[in-house]
């Protein structure tokens, strides 16, 4: 059962890693009514957690344990709200129609004014991750980015900085303009996807998260078995968990203490190894710098190409 | 030719499970066509209502240039993704290149109709046919069912959905059905060869039984024949009632040969009286004169002459032994018993005939060349011997002769008769051995045929020939190893 559970989540994480994370988070800030003695419990308003819809089609089960976990400590029901891709939690999120949410780096930078950072997940111990250029197996020339000229390349989201924003800005620091560069290049909106689209030949190559990519393999997934890494970037700030700036201090410190916590007790640490995360970490925005810097490069070079 | 000398116990049978075989393997390849021509159409229906589905959703994909919606779309459940997929999909836009499809290995984006129609897809050369029609198509090839739908939204061409189906998936299941259907019928076979095989053993116990009886007709008395069997009313019943008429029919046929060989021989007795008379009267007078001796030599007690006394009295006893001995051959005759066939029995059939003989003058050369008795019944061999004897009297002129051979050799008793009467016309020897059939006027015409049946019911063998003056009678009788009760 345990087994399962880790394997059935870990698969949801790794279909979007940004969401996945901020699916989490927001199951660690849940309390619902469903499994708490107090009767006033149902009486709160629920806190709202933004996620990708590919986790709760598939992993209800385990986020009903998370909901648990967090309505236990809060005391305060937990609703998840999901959507099918990282722009709709960040638009949501901005909005105010939810109170926290797990999302990319990508996003973060370019609206951290509006945004609180909650904690972020430690990966082999640290805040970091990269992003994999992944081509089949069969395809021993690719090396970089720059050998994949007028080939059909798979990114996985447009706000996915390891998906998306790593791919064009390695292009453009050489000039390359991405459009142009490929035949054809398509999303597939999630990493997971994307590992699947060069598996089986849609896409000679595509951009995905480390994170993704290694639990995948850890899986033992038959479409990573069907790839092989080409390139890998140097580390970036892991997908965070963020908060609106409307919600109250309180809550977020409450949250934070839960997932720092999560590694002291059994329960914790069994949801931590199902999500092949070592823990959670507050950090600063300063992590995220190359992540805005390469948002910035690219911006600048659109704006003086338009 | 096999099965025609084969036995019914085993044909039936046979042909019960060779007929049920090929009924079955029929309605089989009937049924499985059938199945086939079904399916195919069923896969073309399946096609079109598959794109048809997809239509709208794919306009959207390559209207929004979503090739990963598009690939889903196509691919179906995740799992199939890294198997090949049984029917190809692929969906092309309006300048004929791949937008999408669900095996990209092998129809990879971005690449034309002409590309990939080429090794083992130089089918897909047929596609281009049906490719500018924008309406539902479809076309048959060897292998393969191309489909072409037009894809379309509110009047707007985006392109065209190709559906391609194997017909090895038909075949399979073709293939998969017929053998199912044949394992079926092979058990259903397998377990009607046991009931064939009771009903082969059914149909031809009685028909066993009956050719058993069948075959004891003429070698065992028709007493003897009986067929335990009860007879259904089917044919074969029918046929076995038939046959026990026929035996019972045979066997009062039997019996009435039986009566007229018992006549004959008293006729023969009737026949011989006259001579056997003779033979009687011939002694009587000599007895009488030697009477009358007596009583001159010997009229009171005190007998003068003595010795002619004793000589008459002598010839008184010869005389009476002389008719003793002529009627004992007679009565034999008369009072058939079965018993082994002696030389003195022999010698009587002379003592009968013999007096027939000086009627006519007729030399009588006979021949006993039998010393010891003989495991051949005495009474019919008797009456063989009498009747061919007084029918060579008959046939012989005054003056002329007979002849009588007897004698063995090996395990067979041969008689030979021989006169010198008139040689016989062909007519005459034609019907010579049948009832009722005479050249003489004081004939019955049974002599000739008793002796035939007589014959023939020993299990021996008459012939009549002609040598020189002679017509000659050969009868050969078999000695049986049956022991012949005294």
């Amino acid at each position: 059962m345990f087994k399962y559970l880790w394997g059935e989540v870990l698969k949801g994480v790794l279909r979007n890693k940004c969401a996945n994370t901020l699916l989490l988070f927001i199951c660690l800030f849940s309390i619902t009514p469903l499994f708490a003695s107090d009767p006033t419990l149902t009486q709160k308003k629920p806190i709202r957690i933004g996620i990708t819809s590919v986790i709760l089609d598939q992993k209800q089960q385990f986020l009903e344990t998370w909901k648990a976990y967090f309505e236990a400590r809060l005391n305060q029901p937990v609703e998840f709200v999901q959507r099918d891709s990282y722009g709709k939690i960040t638009s949501h999120l901005l909005k105010g129609e939810l109170d926290f949410g797990w999302i990319c780096g990508y996003p973060y930078v370019q609206h951290q004014s509006l945004l609180n950072l909650v904690a972020t997940p430690l990966f082999k111990g640290k805040p970091l991750y990269q992003s994999y250029l992944i081509v089949a197996k069969t395809d021993t020339e690719t090396h970089s980015i720059n050998d994949l000229k007028n080939t059909v390349f798979a990114y996985s989201d447009p706000d996915s900085n390891s998906g998306y924003l790593y791919a064009q800005y390695s292009l453009r620091k050489n000039d390359i303009n991405p459009e142009s560069f490929f035949s054809q290049t398509f999303f597939t909106w999630q990493h997971e996807n994307t590992v699947e689209a060069v598996a089986v030949g849609l896409a000679k190559a595509g951009q995905i998260d480390s994170y993704i990519w290694e639990s995948m393999k850890q899986q033992n997934n038959p479409f990573i078995k069907k790839t092989r890494i080409a390139h890998k970037s140097e580390p970036f700030g892991f997908p965070p968990l963020v908060a609106t700036k409307t919600i109250s201090p309180q809550l977020q410190k409450s949250i934070q203490h839960i997932l720092l916590s999560m590694r002291n007790n059994a329960q914790g640490r069994r949801l931590l190894e199902q999500l092949n995360i070592d823990g959670f970490k507050i950090t600063n925005k300063e992590l995220y710098d190359d992540i805005l810097k390469m948002h910035l490069f690219i911006e600048k070079q659109k704006h003086a190409a338009s | 030719m096999l099965l025609r000398n084969l036995s019914f116990r085993y044909k039936l049978p046979f042909c019960i499970i060779l007929a049920s075989t090929l009924t079955a393997s029929v309605a089989i390849m009937v049924v499985s066509w059938q199945y086939y021509q079904d399916n195919k159409q069923a896969l073309i229906q399946h096609s079109h209502e598959l794109g048809g589905s997809m239509v709208d959703m794919l306009s959207w994909s390559v209207k929004n240039n979503d090739i990963w919606h598009a690939y889903t779309l196509l691919r179906g459940d995740k799992k199939n993704a890294l198997s090949t997929p049984i029917r190809a999909l692929i969906l092309l836009d309006n300048q004929k290149t791949v937008f999408a499809s669900n095996h990209p290995n092998e129809f990879p984006v971005g690449a034309t109709l002409s590309d990939i129609a080429t090794g083992p897809n130089q089918y897909l050369n047929n596609a281009l046919k049906i490719f500018d029609t924008h309406k539902e198509t479809t076309l048959s090839t060897d292998k393969h069912l191309i489909s072409a739908l037009p894809v379309t939204s509110s009047g707007i061409s985006y392109g065209s959905l190709l559906i391609i189906d194997s017909y090895d998936s038909i075949v399979a299941l073709f293939k998969k059905t017929s053998l199912l259907a044949l394992f079926v019928v092979l058990l259903t076979i397998c377990a009607l060869i046991p009931v064939a095989w009771l009903w082969g053993k059914h149909i031809t116990n009685p028909l066993l039984s009956l050719e058993s009886c069948i075959s004891k007709v003429g070698k065992v008395p028709f007493d003897e024949i009986q067929c335990a069997t009860t007879y259904d009313n089917d044919e074969i019943g029918q046929l076995g009632r038939q046959f026990e008429s026929m035996v019972s029919e045979l066997k009062k046929k039997s019996e009435l040969e039986n009566q007229i060989i018992r006549a004959d021989r008293l006729a023969t007795a009737g026949t011989l009286a006259a001579g056997v008379a003779h033979e009687i009267n011939n002694p009587l007078a000599g007895m009488l004169m030697a009477v009358d001796t007596y009583k001159q030599y010997c009229r009171s007690e005190d007998c003068h002459h003595r010795d002619q006394a004793r000589a008459s009295i002598d010839l008184v006893e010869r005389g009476l032994a002389q008719i003793k001995e002529t009627v004992s051959a007679l009565l034999v005759n008369v009072n058939a018993k079965d018993k082994p066939l002696t030389p003195i029995e022999i010698e009587d059939v002379f003592t009968l005939v013999m007096p027939k003989t000086h009627n006519k003058s007729i030399t009588f050369e006979w021949n006993n060349g039998i010393h010891n008795t003989i495991n051949i019944s005495a009474s019919p061999v008797r009456q063989v011997l009498i009747n061919l004897l007084l029918n060579a009297i008959e046939a012989t002129a005054p003056n002329g002769s007979i002849s009588s051979h007897i004698h063995t050799e090996k395990n067979t008793l041969i008689i030979t008769i021989k006169n010198d009467g008139d040689e016989m016309t062909a007519e005459q020897l034609e019907h010579l051995f049948e009832p009722f059939y005479t050249t003489k006027q004081s004939g019955n015409g049974l002599g000739l045929w008793v002796t035939y049946q007589i014959v023939r019911n020993l299990g021996g063998s008459i012939s009549v020939g002609r040598i020189g003056t002679w017509t000659i009678f050969d009868i050969i009788l078999p000695i049986t190893s049956k022991d012949i009760t005294e």
